[in-house]
């Protein structure tokens, strides 16, 4: 089957557009398909594009570049809003970390950021010295740990059992149905929560009390408080990010499952030795980027669920500058607990993607 | 062909485009709501209280401040006062609901931190806002436009929202000296031939009663800390304020004598089911609704008017009646402390691009008896008529499930700020204005102002203030810990000791430190 459009997919993951130009995904005949596909010159075209600037081997002299800036302005042009946005959200942005190094006070305006008088690491310092701040650090990795451990093989798991499912309908339902959740805000979900653990009208405890066991205050317990951001974490994603994988394992050649089941591989081997390693480098992709989010917790439903008596295991890094910083104008100090949660999220991107690029000899980049 | 190289051109332009206007500031909060700016300004005249009419385009001012009960910001009710107010004033008046007890300024925090226009807020500590820069001193204000409000405020009011330099920064919110009570189901009481209890013992015994009989779920919390503010009198002397300590100390409640008791006795009523089994974690609005529909004869609240809890009581349960319960004697006499008048009030933030008309709007709210009326009991002959003028007592009209009843005299009200002198001069109903009396008369409601009354701690200038977020995080999860019985009572002493060598000797130094400075 040949998606639509894979330009998205295809500039996040090169390999897996050369790996799919080369079998007929872009227009070029198939061998083992049959090449049914029509021939897109454009559609091939613009992968090639996108390899290309993605490649740094392939990259061709500047005088060069504007011609095939010049040659595929439409895909440049495309380019040009999420480029806007990165530079408006993202980079300019970058400018206000001079704010951690500094006591800002909010009245003062924006040039403020910049002139407001200078503490050097005294922010930082305040951050590091601070009564709790091993408990947050350490509960904010080991939550999103727990959710890397448990919550990222999710996706992949219910992706390969998607694509397992033979009947198109119930695939459809099952799809929508999984990744409506991702849609709900936090505050529905917190509801939902609510209506389904509280000890006096939530359905578990309902059947507990039932079952002639004492009702418990799940949210209120730190033995289970964790558990249930990573189960809330798992039902809420899982679906909408199982699309990724579910297109990336749509692109893998049918001949090749073809081909295993004349040769006798079951069905677990085909997935083992066939829709895996396929997909290992969005996998990969999407594990380096999750890394790179290991300090940045679900500030949302995190806040929003956790009371005092979870503080112990509950209280995350997002949550204490919330309570601590923000509430108290204590901008200059966000601000530094930002930053260090950055550096912490560029070093563990930048050596997760150098043990991967050891191991498998590949990388994001 | 041409029409697939147009195509993504065009939608390279909507996206750029929608990008831009993404990036563009939003002035009017979304979550707010405000009159038809269309409306021209009319000639009202009522009294002579009345300001005179403006001519011309109407001034936009954004006011947020805390509006509870089942009310919100969005009411047609609300909504006809803001139409009165764009009449009289020519002020196009965006209200901005705050509803969060546990922290009533976080709203108003948030929209000055994100650039929301933002122009006068409620607040109870105006030194944080004016060390940050974010409001403005209203003496020249006051002077010009803002008599009434000197004229008819409590001398003392302006004196506690007043920095060393002499600048006034807050347009007080005067309130009756006690403002909270622990309320009960007056009609489960008759119903059982139950007396409102007194003392600790009798509380116990009505409670077990409404358990049994009503299958009542406990005390429902309304805010964090709304058990200290309810029982704490019962044991501890001081309540819950500061108290000083035969060494000269200020000291926090917490490590006052008796609060092992209150702890302990807290942790007894959770697990006999006296506390709501979530009082850890309910909030404010689960707490409203579990009150309203039954599932507790008991909670604790913030009262301008006892007839504002029992119209929204009414709305779900239509026999409901509400009584106040008095302080309940225990090991002590039992009290509800008492801070006010303190720092609560309206501030004009230094963004408002109109303050003149940001004071005109106070002045007339606040100060005159015909803004106080309509802000606080809404449109005459709409949402109120007077039962007796001389008296000042007045009625609803409608039921509280009408679209326009305002529950008046509740915290609904849009005013300003609150003058004790028009507070107590008007009230919705006779049963109210008894309710009040009897809860500040000294006689037969217990209360006492803290020692430190009228201090105005800077806490930025405290040697130890780097430690005031991680001890104040300690000693909650502590109490906490103990209420819920993951730790006995009689482990609370060793507790104190930890928090004191985590750094509390340092808060008790500095605060003891400028409590006698501010003495001298």
């Amino acid at each position: 089957m040949r998606p639509k459009s894979n330009l998205g997919l295809g500039m996040l993951v090169p390999k897996a557009i050369r790996a799919y130009s080369q079998c007929g995904a872009w227009g070029n005949p198939c061998p083992i398909s049959g090449g049914r596909a029509e021939i897109n010159e454009r559609s091939f075209a613009m992968a090639k594009a996108t390899i290309g600037l993605l490649s740094r081997r392939k990259m061709p002299g500047t005088s060069r570049v504007i011609k095939e800036i010049f040659r595929y302005k439409t895909v440049y042009l495309l380019m040009l809003p999420a480029l806007a946005c990165l530079l408006v959200f993202s980079y300019i942005p970058m400018a206000g970390v001079v704010m951690a190094f500094n006591d800002y006070k909010l009245g003062k305006g924006f040039s403020a950021m910049f002139t407001s008088q200078w503490v050097g690491l005294a922010n930082f310092r305040k951050l590091f010295s601070g009564m709790y701040f091993g408990r947050i650090f350490g509960n904010t990795v080991i939550i999103n740990m727990m959710k890397l451990a448990f919550g990222f093989p999710a996706p992949i798991l219910f992706a390969i059992l998607l694509n397992e499912i033979k009947g198109n309908r119930f695939k459809k339902i099952v799809q929508t149905i999984s990744y409506l959740p991702n849609f709900l805000s936090t505050v529905v979900v917190y509801g939902l929560v609510l209506s389904m653990l509280s000890p006096t009208y939530g359905l578990v405890n309902a059947v507990m009390q039932k079952m002639g066991m004492e009702s418990i205050h799940f949210i209120a317990q730190p033995q289970y408080f964790r558990w249930i951001l990573v189960i809330l974490d798992i039902w809420r994603y899982t679906g909408y990010t199982a699309i990724i994988y579910l297109a990336a394992i749509t692109s893998i050649d049918t001949g090749m499952y073809e081909a295993a089941a004349i040769d006798g591989a079951s069905r677990l081997k085909r997935i083992w030795y066939i829709t895996l390693p396929s997909i290992s480098e969005i996998i990969l992709l999407m594990l380096i980027i999750n890394i790179g989010y290991i300090l940045s917790g679900d500030f949302e439903t995190t806040f929003l669920l956790y009371s005092p008596p979870v503080y112990p295991v509950g209280d995350i890094i997002d949550t204490y500058v919330y309570r601590e910083g923000i509430i108290n104008f204590q901008y200059s100090y966000t601000t530094a607990v930002g930053l260090f949660k950055s550096a912490v999220g560029l070093v563990m991107i930048l050596g997760v993607n150098k043990i991967a690029k050891k191991f498998n000899q590949t990388g994001i980049w | 062909m041409m029409i697939k190289r147009i195509l993504p051109l065009l939608l390279c332009l909507v996206f750029l485009f929608s990008l831009l206007a993404g990036c563009g500031q939003q002035t009017v909060p979304a979550a707010s709501t405000s009159p038809s700016a269309q409306a021209t300004a009319e000639a009202v005249t009522t009294d002579a209280s009345t300001p005179a009419p403006v001519q011309g385009e109407p001034v936009s001012l954004v006011l947020c401040k805390p509006i509870w009960g089942d009310k919100t910001a969005d009411d047609p009710s609300v909504k006809l006062i803001q139409a009165e107010i764009l009449k009289k004033l020519n002020i196009d008046l965006t209200i901005v609901g705050q509803q969060n007890p546990a922290d009533q300024e976080e709203k108003p925090k948030l929209m000055l931190a994100s650039g929301e226009q933002l122009d006068m807020f409620n607040m109870g500590d105006w030194t944080k806002y004016m060390k940050n820069d974010t409001i403005i001193p209203l003496n020249d204000l006051l002077d010009q436009y803002g008599k009434d409000i000197v004229a008819n405020a409590h001398p003392d009011s302006f004196r506690l929202r007043t920095s060393k330099d002499g600048k006034i920064w807050a347009i007080p919110y005067e309130q009756f000296p006690v403002s909270v009570c622990v309320l009960m189901r007056q009609d489960w009481l008759d119903e059982l031939g139950l007396k409102v209890p007194t003392t600790i013992a009798e509380y116990e015994t009505v409670i077990q009663a409404f358990k049994e009989k009503k299958n009542d779920q406990g005390f429902v919390p309304l805010w964090a800390g709304v058990t200290e503010t309810a029982f704490l009198g019962s044991f501890v002397k001081t309540a819950d304020k500061n108290w000083l300590d035969t060494d000269g100390k200020i000291k926090p409640p917490f490590m006052a004598a008796g609060y092992k008791d209150y702890l302990a006795k807290m942790q007894e009523w959770l697990k006999k089911g006296y506390l709501h089994k979530e009082l850890a974690t309910m909030q404010y609005q689960q707490a409203v609704d579990t009150f309203n529909a039954g599932g507790s004869g008991v909670m604790m609240n913030w009262l301008n008017s006892i007839e504002g809890n029992e119209a929204s009581l009414k709305a779900k349960q239509p026999d409901g009646k509400l009584v106040g319960v008095p302080p309940l004697k225990g090991t002590e006499k039992g009290m509800y402390s008492s801070d006010l008048p303190y720092g609560w009030g309206t501030v004009i933030t230094k963004s408002c691009k109109n303050p003149e008309a940001a004071m005109k709007l106070m002045n007339y709210t606040s100060g005159t008896d015909e803004g106080y009326l309509l802000t606080v009991f809404g449109v005459e002959g709409t949402q109120w008529e007077w039962v007796d003028k001389e008296k000042g007592i007045a009625k609803e009209l409608g039921d509280p499930k009408s679209e326009l009843y305002l529950f008046a005299g509740g915290e609904t009200s849009l005013t300003t700020g609150f003058l004790t002198k028009f507070f107590s001069k008007y009230a919705v109903s006779q049963k109210d204005k008894d309710f009040m009396g009897w809860l500040n008369d000294p006689t037969k409601v217990n209360t006492a102002f803290p020692v430190d009354f009228g201090v105005i701690y800077d806490v930025e200038q405290m040697a130890s203030k780097d430690k005031f977020a991680g001890l104040d995080t300690f000693i909650t999860e502590a109490k906490w810990n103990v209420i819920l019985g993951t730790k006995p009572a009689d482990s609370w002493d060793a507790t104190v000791q930890e928090w004191m060598d985590k750094g509390g000797t340092g808060w008790i130094d500095d605060y003891t430190a400028q409590y006698n400075a501010a003495k001298k």
